[in-house]
C-alpha cells in the first residue's frame, strides 16, 4: 500500500510537470520555473505566520501571491531598468528567497516549516500524512487529493488555453494581432506554476519539482514537434521514471525524489546521445 | 564597537568580502555574455563533485572540496554548451536540464552519505544555505589566494576577453581563439562559485554573481568601469550583510548579504532615475 501511495503521488506530480513543463519549454521560460519555485518561500512563511496552520488555503494564496509578485518584478526590472532578462530573473528570485530564509530565521520558534522540508521534501513521508474522516474511514494520503485537484486544474487550464499558449510560444506578434492578451496569459501561466509548485513541494521538495517540470519535456522535445504528442510522450516518460526510480531508490536505499530526478537526467542524456549517434550514422548524405 | 576586534567577525567579514570581489568581477563578464544565470547552474552543478570527494576521501578540507566542486561545475557548464549546440533545446532550457539533473544526483549522493553513517559528515547540508561562521583562518587564506589568482588571470587576459565578448569575428581574425577564452570565463566562474558556495550557500551564490554586475551596469558602459564599480558594490554589500547578520543573533550571513546587495541595486536604480530627471529639468 505504501509503495502504491508513493508512486501515485509521484505520477501525479510527473503528469502536472509534464503538461506545464512542455508549455514552459516551448516558451523558452524554463529558468522562470527555477525562479518561481524559489520565490514562493516568503509567501509561504508569511501565510504561515498569519494563519499558523500548514496545508491550508492560506498557504496556496501565499504561494500564488509571491509567485505573481516575483513574475511581475522580473518583468518590471527587465523593462524599466534595462537589465537583461536572465539577470533580472536571477536578481529577483535570489532576493525573494533570501527574504524567506531571513523570515524563517526571525520567527524560528513560531514557524514549523523546515528549510530542508521546503527544499528537499521526502516522498517517503507521503504515506504518513493520511486523511482519516471522523467515522474512521481511511481516504489515503492528503497529497494525493490535493495533487488530483491540481491535475484537474492544470488539464482544464491547458486545454482551455491551448491555442493562446502555443501561439504566444511561437509568435508573440502574430498572437497579439489575433487579439490574444499575451500579458494576461503569461501571468496566468505563472499563477498555475506557483500553484503547482506549492502543491508538489510538500511531497517532493521545491527544487526537485523543477526536475519533474523540465526533464521529461526536454527528453520528449528531442524527438517530437507536435505539442499534443510532446505532452503525451513527456507524461509517459515522467511516469516511467517515477515507477522505476522508486524501486531503484528502494534497492539503493537513497532519497526517492533524488533518484527519480537522476534517472530522468540519465534518460535525457542517453536520448541525446542516441539521437546524435543515429544522426551521424543514418543521415542520407554521408560525409566521406 | 567591540565586534570590530572579534576574531570570528573579522574572519567572516574577510571571507565574505574576498569571495564577493571575485564573484563580482567574473559576474560582469557573464553579464555581458548574457549568461548571468550560469552562476545558478554552476552552484547546483557543484554539489555532486563535492559529495563525491567527500565519499572517496572523507575530508572536509576546503581546498579538496573546492577542487571537486570546480570539476563538476566545469562538467555542467560544458554540458550546457553541448546541449544548446547539438539539439534544438534553447540555452535556457539546457541550463534548467543540467541544473535539475545535477541537483538530483547531488541529493542522491547526500542521502547515500547520510544512510551509510560516514564519519565527520555533520554540516554537509550547510552547502545549501552556507555557514560563514564555520570558516577558519586557513580557509580565508585559501580563498584569498584563489581570488588573487582569478583576478590575475582576468587582468592579464583582459584585452582578449574584451575582444571575444564584443566582436568575436574580429577576434578570430586577430588569431584569438573564442572557444579558449569563453571556456576561460566559464572556468573562472566555476572556481569562484566553488569557493563561494561554502559561505553563501548553493542557493544564494547566484546572487553574488548577478546583483553587483547588474547594479554597476546601470551606470557604466565601459567594461573596466563596470567591473570596478561592481567590486565596490560587492564590498559594501558584503560588509553590510555581515554586519546585519552579526548584529542579530542566529541570523544566516548569506541571505543578509544577498538582501543588502539587492538594496544597493534598487538604490542605484533610484539614484539613476533622479540623476536623469535632474539632467532633463535643467
Amino acid at each position: 500500500m505504501i509503495a502504491l501511495y508513493i508512486i501515485t503521488v509521484g505520477c501525479l506530480v510527473a503528469v502536472n510537470g509534464a503538461i506545464l513543463g512542455s508549455v514552459l519549454l516551448l516558451r523558452r521560460m524554463s529558468m522562470m520555473c527555477d525562479a518561481i519555485v524559489h520565490a514562493i518561500l516568503p509567501g509561504l512563511v508569511v501565510a504561515y505566520l498569519i494563519t499558523s496552520s500548514r496545508g491550508s488555503f492560506a498557504m496556496l494564496f501565499g504561494a500564488i501571491g509571491s509567485g505573481i509578485i516575483a513574475a511581475t518584478l522580473v518583468e518590471f526590472v527587465h523593462l524599466k531598468f534595462r537589465i537583461t532578462r536572465e539577470a533580472s530573473i536571477g536578481l529577483m528570485f535570489t532576493t525573494l528567497f533570501s527574504i524567506g530564509i531571513i523570515l524563517l530565521a526571525l520567527f524560528a520558534g513560531q514557524v514549523k516549516l523546515d528549510q530542508d522540508c521546503v527544499l528537499f521534501g521526502e516522498l517517503a513521508y507521503v504515506p504518513l500524512d493520511l486523511w482519516i474522516t471522523d467515522e474512521g474511514l481511511n481516504l489515503g494520503p492528503y497529497p494525493i487529493w490535493t495533487l488530483a485537484f491540481l491535475t484537474i486544474g492544470v488539464v482544464t487550464y491547458v486545454s482551455v488555453g491551448f491555442r493562446p499558449l502555443v501561439l504566444c510560444a511561437f509568435d508573440k506578434e502574430f498572437a497579439r494581432l489575433q487579439g490574444i492578451k499575451v500579458q494576461r496569459w503569461h501571468y496566468s501561466l505563472m499563477l498555475m506554476l506557483s500553484l503547482a509548485a506549492v502543491t508538489s513541494f510538500q511531497a517532493v521538495g521545491a527544487i526537485m519539482v523543477m526536475g519533474f517540470f523540465i526533464l521529461p519535456p526536454a527528453t520528449a522535445y528531442l524527438f517530437i514537434s507536435s505539442v499534443r504528442s510532446l505532452i503525451l510522450l513527456s507524461s509517459s516518460i515522467g511516469i516511467l521514471c517515477v515507477v522505476s526510480g522508486f524501486y531503484l531508490a528502494q534497492y539503493l536505499n537513497v532519497s526517492i525524489a533524488g533518484c527519480i530526478i537522476t534517472l530522468n537526467g540519465f534518460v535525457f542524456f542517453s536520448a541525446l546521445a542516441s539521437k546524435l549517434y543515429l544522426k551521424l550514422n543514418l543521415s542520407p548524405v554521408r560525409n566521406t | 564597537m567591540d565586534f570590530l576586534v572579534n576574531p570570528v567577525f573579522i574572519n567572516v567579514l574577510m571571507g565574505v568580502v574576498l569571495i564577493s570581489i571575485s564573484t563580482a568581477a567574473v559576474g560582469c563578464f557573464l553579464y555581458v555574455q548574457k549568461n548571468a544565470l550560469l552562476g545558478e547552474t554552476l552552484a547546483h552543478g557543484c554539489l555532486p563533485g563535492i559529495y563525491c570527494v567527500f565519499i572517496f576521501s572523507a575530508t572536509r578540507d576546503l581546498l579538496w572540496l573546492s577542487i571537486g566542486a570546480t570539476l563538476s561545475g566545469l562538467l555542467s557548464s560544458y554540458l550546457v554548451d553541448f546541449i544548446a549546440a547539438k539539439s534544438r533545446i534553447s540555452r535556457d532550457g539546457a541550463m534548467a536540464v543540467v541544473l535539475s539533473s545535477m541537483f538530483g544526483l547531488g541529493i542522491v549522493l547526500l542521502s547515500f552519505v547520510q544512510q551509510n553513517n560516514y564519519p565527520n559528515q555533520n554540516g554537509l547540508e550547510d552547502l545549501f544555505f552556507g555557514n560563514a561562521a564555520a570558516m577558519s583562518s586557513k580557509d580565508i587564506r585559501i580563498i584569498g589566494l584563489i581570488s588573487c589568482g582569478i583576478w590575475l588571470l582576468l587582468i592579464t587576459n583582459y584585452r582578449k576577453l574584451l575582444l571575444i565578448l564584443f566582436d568575436s569575428d574580429f577576434a578570430k581574425f586577430q588569431g584569438i581563439r573564442p572557444r579558449l577564452y569563453n571556456s576561460l570565463i566559464s572556468t573562472l566562474a566555476a572556481i569562484s562559485v566553488a569557493i563561494g558556495m561554502q559561505t553563501a550557500g548553493a542557493v544564494l551564490i547566484a546572487a553574488l554573481i548577478i546583483t553587483p554586475a547588474a547594479a554597476a551596469r546601470i551606470w557604466c558602459s565601459r567594461l573596466v568601469d563596470m567591473i570596478l564599480l561592481a567590486v565596490v558594490f560587492a564590498i559594501i554589500g558584503g560588509s553590510a550583510g555581515t554586519l546585519c547578520s552579526y548584529a542579530a543573533p542566529k541570523m544566516p550571513t548569506g541571505p543578509w548579504v544577498v538582501v543588502c546587495m539587492a538594496l544597493i541595486f534598487f538604490l542605484s536604480t533610484l539614484m539613476k532615475r533622479i540623476y536623469l530627471a535632474s539632467l532633463t529639468s535643467k
